[in-house]
């Protein structure tokens, strides 16, 4: 179906976006355990995604699409997943918004729209080919322009690699992450990140995107991650 | 006069389909595809790992209802399509399969297909009337 073609394109490009989390080929043992490196883990202080809903109102990741050419609500949509696993490594010196290196993993098919018809759509060839690619993945590089605004709170910039679609791309995501350490979960980071993503950076083009698909689809990510590993 | 009624009959059915199916799809929130509650979906919202309110004191993140994107709603909703995955369109007992498009769509073509006939019909006694009345002359 077009409509459903057109919505899925739109949440391929959010998926994309919600990207921090993929899968490289290689390093990961399964999406539902992300275990950290020994030669990245020595670079500092290890925290793990925390899995799951980070709160009843609240989801790892939600994405939307909001055509510009297309005032049609039938065209509008957004989704979200819980899904993202991973992990994260703070400098050795203490300095929480520091992230040296990580790892996020986003298993396309956990993509959710609330429209059955639509998630499938959005698996397949035209728009983020989970057959081929399943999992879409951000690599942490290093945090620049790190900023104290509050107490154990900062603003910075994320610099990474997102992969999605088979397409590697360095991205520069304005975050703002909080720490605290909160007893028997171990201490908590949590990361959140507003941004947009372009579609065809990653490959993903067909005729739809920039008509019934916003060539940008909005994310709003909110991980938290822990010092504990989930069990 | 019993096919008359009987036609009008059918048409006020097809309208109060038409009708209700529009009043569903607008109650339930002008949905463009059909959705349902996820069971599932809600299971894992109660058992969230509600780490969020950790945070809920932490400096300008105070607050654990942050997220400005609204996730889609977890409920039933009339949409104006079906919601069917691609290819599987044959499968109209599946409640995806519901929507205003196919509820109202061959309740229209009904409509439709009846007026046409009595169209044809009240023509057809026209044309034969003023020749009865020559007949009869």
């Amino acid at each position: 179906m077009q409509v459903g073609r057109t919505h899925f394109g739109a949440f391929a490009a959010i998926i994309a976006a919600t990207a921090i989390a993929t899968t490289s080929a290689a390093g990961v043992a399964n999406a539902q355990s992300v275990n950290i490196p020994a030669e990245v883990a020595a670079k500092g202080i290890g925290y793990y995604v925390v899995p799951g809903k980070p709160g009843a109102n609240i989801d790892q990741t939600r994405f939307t699409n909001r055509p510009t050419k297309s005032k049609k609500k039938i065209d509008s949509f957004t989704g979200f997943t819980n899904s993202i696993t991973g992990y994260a490594v703070v400098d050795s010196s203490g300095e929480p918004a520091n992230l040296v290196a990580g790892e996020f993993h986003l298993p396309v098919k956990s993509l959710d729209t609330g429209v059955k018809g639509r998630n499938k759509h959005l698996t397949q060839r035209l728009w983020l080919n989970a057959k081929k690619f399943p999992v879409i993945l951000f690599k942490i590089k290093s945090t620049r322009n790190i900023t104290l605004t509050g107490d154990n709170t900062y603003k910075a910039e994320l610099v990474g690699d997102i992969t999605m679609h088979g397409v590697t791309k360095e991205m520069v995501l304005p975050v703002e992450i909080a720490a605290l350490t909160a007893g028997d979960k171990g201490d908590l980071l949590r990361i959140r990140a507003n941004y947009a993503v372009t579609l065809s950076d990653f490959g993903v083009k067909n005729g739809i995107i920039g008509k019934k698909v916003a060539k940008n689809i909005m994310l709003e990510q909110y991980i938290v991650l822990s010092t504990k590993k989930a069990s | 006069m019993v096919k008359t009624f009987v036609r009008w009959l059918s048409l006020l059915m097809c309208v109060v389909v038409i009708e209700q199916s529009l009043v569903l799809w607008s109650a339930t929130g002008h949905a463009a595809f059909t959705t349902h509650f996820d069971s599932e979906r809600a299971e894992q919202a109660k058992q969230t790992t509600n780490t969020a309110d950790l945070f809920g004191d932490t400096g300008e993140f105070a607050g654990t209802d942050a997220q400005q994107i609204e996730a889609p709603p977890n409920r039933f909703m009339l949409g104006f399509l079906p919601s069917l995955p691609p290819g599987e369109m044959w499968m109209v007992w599946d409640v995806d399969m519901v929507s205003v498009l196919t509820l109202a769509g061959p309740t229209t073509v009904i409509a439709l297909l009846t007026l046409a006939s009595m169209t044809i019909d009240r023509r057809k006694r026209k044309r034969d009337k003023p020749s009865e009345e020559t007949g009869s002359k």
